[in-house]
């Protein structure tokens, strides 16, 4: 069961964030117990891949968020492509987004601001690389809730400068709201130190006094460094805020961290801005605010008719809450005056991302807490993430980037607001600032300061009109010179056309210039350099002649004055004109450069899309690839395993690939790729290739032929396939050959078997009918015939069926003889005797002692010593050795007695006949017969190298 | 018989390893009046026969022992000895490359051989069967 997770991070990135994210999440054990929200902000048009590619970097599961979904420990959340995600009551919403994608959709934002509501100091915001500024009021609007935050720092020394978008983690820096910068690899090892861990928990040294001196070194460090001296605020708040450091950076005790305030770079400064967060809620200061209701803006409205304008200028506006404040307020009083004024509010900031946030008028819900429902209702427009700006309120808001230090002020505005600005400055800086606020005001106008901040040395300059809100008015003397040098005095009359000229976007390191002024505007400002010359010398004139006594030569000089400066009012009439018109045309150039501005706003959020789209799709490419990669390798694989030899051709025989195996048929080496194969010298009788290409290309069915090698070894089914691409359009064919050669081999073999025992049955049967008309020839009925006949056909298939039995190799001369006697021996089985050495013989040899031996065992039996009962017979056999002049032979004796007495026959017998003839001419042997009277005895002879396999002829050369 | 007479006297080489139907052959001819040269059983007994025998017709057995009797056939037709092949493999005891040797398939009976021996005789005229060898 799944942990519901105590600590949530929502991680924000755009462009570059793939390669943030896998750095961020190879880093990240899965079992942390937080959950990860992670928000691309990419209007991709496809199916996102990202929960495919985070979840190679992660064994935490991925899950693109479902509506309604429990936020659980361990588990990563990818909102689906085209929506947002927030949270509500613990539970992951999805917001979908709207048509059209406005180029101020902030799904960062968006989900940053729930986090907060949601998790309060739970919740963690990452804000990684990016583009534009999504994020950062999220991240103002966690750290408002007392979570953790992140951004993510670049070291150029890593990495490839083309995949950093830093635009996105330095809005977020610049809000002041990031506790931590730091590189992405190390963030999962600052978020697993600080999970759970409470934040607001103040510094624990037991000693007061130690503590005290500590904050007093800590405040003495940050006045060398960051020109402040925070000795005099509150402890307690002083050191919680110090306290939050130290657990941020992991830094146990006070000492040490005064330790290392003092050595880092960087620490002075987020410390600094840790304790002035710029947490810019709106109408912040409750007090302040209620002075400026009252007292500032009544008298700012004090006289002015409907054609008039109340100019209004807030220098570091950062993102704009505290002039949108004013404007409601202004606003709100507008709407008890009967014919109202213009009013015109200049909110400046040196921070470009601060003014494009402050620009678009959106605004996490967090940030809001504590407004008052009417305002809430009338002024803003719920959205899905925060809320936004009502368009009354941001007419009324020019925001342009501006430096109150390099570029030319405003002038002639009726307030300055410049809240908590100048405890930035140092006081060197502050002593510019202060005149140049009196610059800009017209007389009687009014500055408002920040709680701690004063106009310190330039009393002259402003009279305090309120202490506690610090409200000061601008005292009617002559403004101290203004060090102009680095300005460009050519903005210098219309700061507002440089303001918002300023808001268009330049690549960085370019030095911004307004080419505009060319022309028409330059020549009113000549004018009056002129006119301002000539009244001096008409003046020096007046006071030259003042002595004179002569009356009427002085009423002469006044006439001609007065005429000269009658004829320099004109002039200067027409100038002013000139002026206005100039205003007119500088107006309209600045709203088409505002346009223009919009215009290339869009553009690059649209190219920054395209390119983050096409991170995406590179990536899933790049997954196609290792896949293509992969079936690549099994494909070669394949083909170097298989045994079946395959060519692909193209239409015109073209080699395109083949397998090893193709080796024996044809010579082909990688290099004949993208030749024919009918150019290639192969080793097949086979000539029809083309034909037969030809032939599958037209009928697209598949072919078959037997092909042999050249020399005959080998046999070959060929086959010849059509090749069908991915669109299934035939291409080419695709050309097998299977060896068959064991096949026909078989084939072959089986056919030769089938001759052969064609042939042996055909001879036997020959045999059978030779041995029925001679045996007919010579029985006198055919009851002695069919005794004959069937005794010898009996004989022979006795040997056959030993002979088949051995598999016709060789077979033992006692078996065939044991063979041929058991029909006589049944009963009488100890009348017969046998004895004689082990002869293995050949299949001729058996078949031809086999029928001698049935020829004389019919013959005992009819007539011989086996007719009565008392007779027997002795067989006895041996090899006879070979000597001179004769081979060595087997020799078999029939020995027949006590039998009844014998006398020889008168005629020779065709059993006699059959023995004789068969051992002389299968065997080259002989065979005698003697009729003694006490038996027959018979003897046979068969050669050695004639009756068995093993016995070479010896002497054979002799 | 109505060939008995024709074949009076009429020399036969015989070539046979297989012992009883050697015989049979033998004893067919002799009872009709033929003169029997052989049997031979092997292939190197057969040739020299062959080579030197006087015969007027040649009974050959194809498979002797395992080998071809072709050599022998060869032999007999440079001589101009008319021969008649004996086999079990039927027709396919003919090679290829001699169509027009005769053969007679086993098993036979000895009737049917005297028959193919008669024709292959009737036919012998030494003129015309030069004239269909050239």
């Amino acid at each position: 069961m799944p942990d519901v997770a105590a600590t949530v991070v929502g991680i924000g990135a755009s462009a570059g964030g793939l390669d943030a994210f896998r750095a961020f999440f190879s880093n990240m054990p899965a079992d942390s117990g937080m959950a990860f929200v992670v928000v691309l902000h990419l209007p991709a048009h496809r199916r996102s891949m990202l929960p495919d590619i985070l979840q190679r970097w992660t064994e935490m599961p991925v899950r693109a968020v479902e509506d309604g979904d429990v936020v659980e420990a361990n588990t990563i959340y990818v909102p689906p492509p085209h929506v947002g995600a927030v949270l509500r009551e613990g539970r992951l919403r999805l917001v979908p987004e709207p048509p059209n994608v406005p180029p101020d959709f902030r799904p960062i934002d968006g989900l940053f601001d729930t986090l907060a509501a949601s998790y309060r100091d739970r919740a963690v915001g990452i804000v990684l690389s990016g583009t534009g500024s999504d994020g950062a009021l999220g991240l103002k609007a966690i750290r408002a809730c007392g979570g953790l935050t992140f951004a993510q720092r670049f070291d150029d020394a890593d990495g490839d400068a083309t995949k950093h978008y830093e635009d996105m983690p330095a809005g977020a820096i610049a809000t002041g709201a990031v506790d931590l910068v730091v590189p992405v690899q190390e963030m999962a090892g600052h978020l697993l130190r600080l999970r759970g861990a409470d934040l607001e928990t103040p510094v624990g040294d037991a000693d007061a006094a130690a503590v005290d001196a500590l904050r007093l070194r800590i405040c003495a460090v940050l006045r060398a460094r960051v020109g402040h001296d925070f000795s005099n605020y509150k402890e307690k708040t002083f050191l919680r805020r110090v306290g939050r450091r130290m657990q941020v950076l992991g830094i146990p005790s006070l000492a040490d961290y005064a330790q290392h305030l003092d050595g880092a770079t960087d620490e002075p400064l987020m410390l600094f801005r840790d304790l002035l967060i710029r947490v810019t809620s709106f109408f912040r200061d409750t007090e302040a605010f209620d002075v400026i209701e009252r007292v500032v803006i009544p008298r700012l409205f004090e006289g002015k008719q409907a054609d008039d304008t109340v100019r209004v200028w807030v220098p570091g506006c950062s993102t704009g809450e505290e002039a949108y404040s004013l404007a409601i307020l202004m606003r709100e009083h507008m709407d008890t005056m009967r014919g109202p004024p213009r009013v015109q509010i200049f909110a400046t900031d040196i921070d470009e991302s601060a003014i494009g946030t402050a620009r678009m008028g959106r605004y996490p819900s967090v940030l809001l807490e504590g407004m008052p429902e009417k305002r809430l209702n009338r002024f803003f427009t719920p959205s899905d993430s925060g809320y936004l700006v009502g368009k009354e309120i941001r007419d009324v808001c020019t925001f342009s980037a501006h430096s109150l230090v390099r570029d030319p002020p405003f002038s002639r505005v009726h307030l300055v607001s410049c809240r908590n600005l100048l405890i930035y400055l140092d006081s060197e800086l502050q002593a510019k600032v202060i005149p140049t606020f009196h610059y800009a005001l017209l007389p009687h106008g009014l500055l408002i300061l920040g709680i701690s901040e004063s106009t310190s040395r330039h009393e002259d300059l402003f009279e305090p009109l309120d202490k506690t809100a610090r409200v000061f008015a601008r005292r009617s003397v002559r403004t101290p010179k203004i060090d102009l040098t680095n300005r460009d005095v050519r903005r210098l009359a219309h700061p507002e056309r440089s303001a918002q000229a300023g808001s268009v976007p330049l690549p960085p390191g370019q030095r911004r210039e307004t080419k505009v002024s060319s022309g028409a505007p330059d020549r009113p400002f000549i004018s009056l350099r002129k006119l301002a010359y000539r009244a001096e010398t008409v003046l020096s004139g007046l006071l030259g002649v003042s002595g004179a006594a002569d009356a009427a030569g002085q009423r002469r000089e006044l006439l001609a004055t007065r005429e000269e400066l009658q004829s320099v009012r004109e002039e200067h009439e027409t100038a002013v004109e000139e002026l206005r018109s100039a205003n007119e045309e500088l107006h309209s150039v600045n709203e088409e450069l505002q346009s223009t501005n919009e215009e290339l706003e869009t553009s690059k959020e649209e190219i920054q899309s395209v390119n983050e789209e096409l991170h995406t799709v590179n990536a899933q490419l790049q997954d196609k690839v290792d896949e293509l990669d992969r079936v690549a390798s099994d494909l070669r694989n394949l083909f170097d395993s298989t045994q079946i030899a395959t060519v692909f051709l193209d239409r015109y025989l073209v080699v395109r690939s083949f397998t090893p195996a193709i080796a024996p048929l044809y010579n082909l080496i990688p290099s004949d790729v993208g030749r024919p194969l009918s150019d290639i010298a192969g080793r097949l009788r086979y000539d029809q290739l083309r034909d037969d290409t030809a032939h599958v290309l037209q009928t697209l069915a598949p072919f078959e032929r037997q092909v042999t090698t050249l020399d005959g070894a080998s046999h070959y089914i060929l086959r010849i396939l059509p090749y069908r691409g991915s669109d299934s359009t035939v291409s080419g064919t695709l050309v097998t050959f299977v060896d068959v050669s064991t096949v026909v081999r078989a084939e072959r073999h089986q056919r030769l078997l089938v001759d052969e025992l064609n042939h042996r049955v055909k001879n036997m049967l020959t045999v059978v009918i030779s041995l029925a008309t001679q045996t007919l020839r010579r029985s006198s009925d055919m009851d002695s015939f069919a005794e004959s006949f069937l005794g010898r056909v009996h004989a022979l298939s006795a040997s056959y069926t030993l002979l088949s039995r051995e598999n016709w190799v060789s077979i033992g001369l006692g078996n065939v003889i044991a063979e041929e006697v058991r029909p006589f021996v049944e009963d009488q089985g100890d009348r017969i005797s046998m004895s004689g050495e082990d002869v293995q013989l050949v299949p001729a040899a058996a078949l031809a002692f086999g029928m001698a031996i049935h020829e004389l065992a019919t013959n005992a039996v009819k007539y011989g010593s086996l007719s009565d009962k008392d007779g027997s017979v002795a067989i006895r056999w041996r090899v006879e050795p070979g000597s001179a002049g004769q081979d060595s032979r087997l020799s078999l004796d029939w020995v027949e007695q006590g039998g009844p007495p014998v006398s020889p026959p008168r005629q020779t017998g065709f059993g006699t006949m059959l023995i004789q003839r068969s051992l002389s001419h299968e065997l080259g042997g002989d065979a005698t017969m003697e009729y003694r009277l006490e038996g027959l005895q018979a003897r046979l002879h068969g050669a050695m190298d004639r009756v068995s396999y093993n016995h070479a002829p010896k002497h054979a050369g002799v | 018989m109505p060939g008995s007479d024709s074949l009076a006297g009429v020399r036969v080489l015989v070539v046979e390893d297989e012992l009883l139907v050697a015989m049979l052959i033998e004893e067919t001819l002799v009872d009709h009046g033929c003169k029997v040269i052989g049997p031979f059983n092997t292939l190197g007994t057969a040739l020299s026969a062959a080579r030197d025998a006087q015969a007027d017709v040649a009974l050959l057995d194809v498979n002797l022992r395992g080998e071809r009797v072709y050599p022998v056939a060869e032999l007999l037709e440079g001589r101009r000895i008319p021969f008649l092949l004996l086999s079990g493999y039927g027709h396919e005891a003919v090679p290829a490359e001699h169509p027009l040797w005769v053969s007679c398939s086993k098993p036979f009976l000895p009737a049917e051989l005297l028959r193919a021996m008669s024709a292959l005789l009737a036919r012998k005229p030494p003129e015309s069967k030069q004239a269909a060898l050239s």
